[in-house]
């Protein structure tokens, strides 16, 4: 295996790529992990440089002509490492003078790991376990996956033209943001659909993003047939992981263009919003808004999140050094969390740091995962900030019938219909 | 030593144009899954901006503008000191690198400052963290051109005819005698150096800066 091509698992642009960089360095100034770790060893230039000095020794004119030459498993084994310490954010990519989009090629360096057996790490090495035992990478019982934060007054249409997916992220460890996407839809009068429990199982990002692609195929194929035979045309989203997935992976596994088209829910909602804004309530403070970077760099979207935001009354929008498409990750990225924790909360407290700093009331996201994980860079800290998902917020701007009706749900009562 | 000479050159010629057709070969034959993304904006839509990113290293410039006023400077020079170096291998000259030939000092003088630009701003101003062996050999080789090129004209004036002859012979496949001369030595093998540490970003790098630019361009949203 160590004298097998690398070059098998990269498209056509991700080849050129690898050779494009100038190892300039200046990615450096950019990268989170770097910013916490100070190792260069680690670094995007010092990645590529290495993985190409792989394709040298298997796939380069004089290997193929005189021999392919064995890799040392030492040298493999420590590029594994460096390639799953990566969050995936793709701000290298994003400053990059030579425009590699790495936030595409990491993943696609971590499949060619996984197939030499190299890869994934830690608990990574669970996900697909979990999956197929639970439908969430997290391995928690199917059964809880809506349970505690689903408002029970929404009403849910067995078929429909929009559909909302959860994701597990949100499902399990951010609730809030979920319930908050939920109600801002109901509120908002969309009539949608949802799979249920056992229906909706992870849309395949945590396994694409480890480089573990055995069951993607399955995954997609089942969620994909599910929406369509409830008469999905539009699938809404929060968790820019998924969203991801979805807009440009599902395509590939499911073998052709989606019958449904994939919206992000500030997407969606802000024509709606546009028109119901005399329904919001005034709220006040000084909110600043986190980019995550599946959904700035990752989909482009940094204008409707902000239009959402600023269609709140009362409310002073503020923006951290590094936004719209050049922010900053906040460490929960790339499957790399779970296994390199110290990284991500050291990262997370970054922005943290920088939200207070500013004077903001309100740390505003639109992740599940950036939510999790700044909650939890904020246990122990001395710096605090209340952090609150956008629809979370929203949702409480929201005035009228459609706020009583989510503050007598989160007090646990009304089952009244909208 | 004559023919010996004229091997080498060839040798490294075949071997560097080898290099790149497979390279081509690689990126042509490789069959990963690409994402299907139909959000991205249309390559010929987003090309005029991807064409002015790729001409004045717009990317280089967003990220660091110091360090873009140095390369920008290098590459214009390199590809102007490039291209009056063809007076050397066409007979007759064409008449647009006898145009520029009157700046060829001059460009040279201004090609090598901004190596050691580039060098002082990295070391001094960046305090950069990330050294590549590789990266740096390249600029000390450019420069070694570059001072050589330099000498060869002000310091240790060479027998230009002589030097014509024996690139025309290369040209021509009519082998003529090498100037012996210890600056030039220098600097022709440096040039064949050159050519064997060759980087591939020369050919990729502007074919993906265009591609980034659709994607910094997509998507619209709300389309």
């Amino acid at each position: 295996m160590p004298k097998e091509s690398f070059v098998k698992e990269l498209s056509p642009e991700q080849v050129a790529e690898i050779d494009a960089c100038t190892q300039c360095g200046e990615c450096l100034r950019y990268c989170p992990v770097q910013e916490v770790t100070k190792n260069p060893d680690i670094s995007p230039p010092e990645k590529l440089r290495v993985y190409r000095e792989f394709i040298k020794a298997t796939d380069s004119l004089k290997a193929r002509l005189f021999g392919r030459k064995e890799i040392d498993r030492r040298l493999l084994e420590e590029f594994t490492k460096a390639i799953y310490e990566c969050t995936t954010c793709g701000a290298c990519g994003q400053f990059c003078p030579s425009g590699i989009n790495t936030q595409r090629l990491w993943p696609t360096l971590r499949r060619e790991m996984v197939k030499r057996g190299l890869g994934p790490l830690g608990s990574q090495r669970e996900i697909p376990y979990n999956i197929e035992n639970t439908g969430n990478p997290y391995g928690k019982p199917m059964s809880e996956r809506f349970k505690g934060w689903f408002p029970e007054w929404v009403n849910l249409k067995d078929t429909a033209p929009v559909a909302y997916y959860a994701g597990c992220t949100g499902a399990y460890e951010a609730e809030p943001m979920v319930r908050g996407d939920v109600v801002v839809l109901a509120s908002l009068g969309v009539e949608f659909t949802m799979l249920n429990n056992e229906e909706e199982v992870c849309c395949g990002f945590p396994l694409f993003i480890t480089g573990q692609h055995d069951m993607l195929q399955d995954i997609v194929k089942r969620l994909v047939d599910s929406y369509q035979r409830r008469g999905v045309q539009y699938l809404v989203c929060s968790c820019p992981c998924c969203l991801n997935m979805m807009a440009k992976d599902w395509p590939v596994f499911y073998g052709g263009p989606l019958p449904f088209k994939v919206l992000h829910i500030t997407e969606f909602i802000l024509p709606i919003l546009r028109k119901a804004r005399t329904r919001l309530r005034r709220l006040s403070g000084r909110i600043i808004y986190h980019d995550p970077c599946y959904l700035s760099r990752g989909m482009g979207i940094v204008r409707a999140p902000r239009e959402v935001l600023r269609s709140i009354e009362g409310v002073e929008l503020i923006e951290l050094d590094r936004h719209e498409k050049n922010s900053r990750c906040c460490g929960a990225g790339g499957a790399a969390r779970k296994v390199f924790h110290e990284n991500a909360i050291a990262i997370g407290r970054l922005t943290i740091d920088e939200a207070v700093r500013k004077g903001a009331d309100r740390l505003v996201l639109s992740c599940p995962a950036c939510y999790a994980k700044l909650n939890e860079a904020m246990e122990g800290y001395e710096r605090k900030i209340k952090i609150v998902d956008i629809m979370e917020l929203l949702a409480e701007a929201l005035s009228g019938a459609a706020a009583e009706m989510v503050t007598t749900s989160s007090r646990g009562g009304a089952d009244e219909p909208f | 030593m004559k023919l010996l000479i004229y091997l080498v050159s060839y040798l490294v010629f075949t071997v560097t144009l080898a290099r790149v057709c497979w390279k081509a070969y690689l990126i042509m034959t490789a069959t990963g899954r690409k994402a299907l993304y139909e959000k991205n904006r249309p390559l010929l839509i987003s090309l005029p901006k991807g064409l002015l990113d790729v001409v004045f290293l717009g990317r280089l410039f967003r990220s660091s503008p110091l360090i873009w006023f140095g390369e920008w400077v290098f590459h214009v020079s390199l590809l102007i000191v490039l291209f009056i170096h063809l007076r050397f291998f066409t007979y007759p000259v064409p008449s647009a690198v006898f145009c520029l030939y009157p700046f060829s000092s001059f460009t040279g003088i201004v090609m090598v400052t901004s190596l050691v630009y580039i060098m002082v701003i990295k070391v001094l101003f960046k305090k950069v963290e990330y050294v590549s062996r590789y990266n740096l050999l390249l600029i000390s080789l450019i420069g070694l051109l570059g001072v050589s090129g330099l000498a060869m004209r002000y310091i240790h004036r060479i027998d230009i005819i002589q030097v014509k002859v024996f690139t025309m012979g290369l040209v021509t496949f009519r082998p003529e005698e090498f100037p012996l001369d210890i600056l030039f030595s220098v600097h022709y093998g440096g040039f064949l150096l050159f050519l064997l540490l060759l980087p591939a970003h020369l050919f990729t790098a502007p074919v993906l800066i265009t591609f980034a630019s659709a994607r910094d361009r997509g998507p619209e949203e709300g389309d």
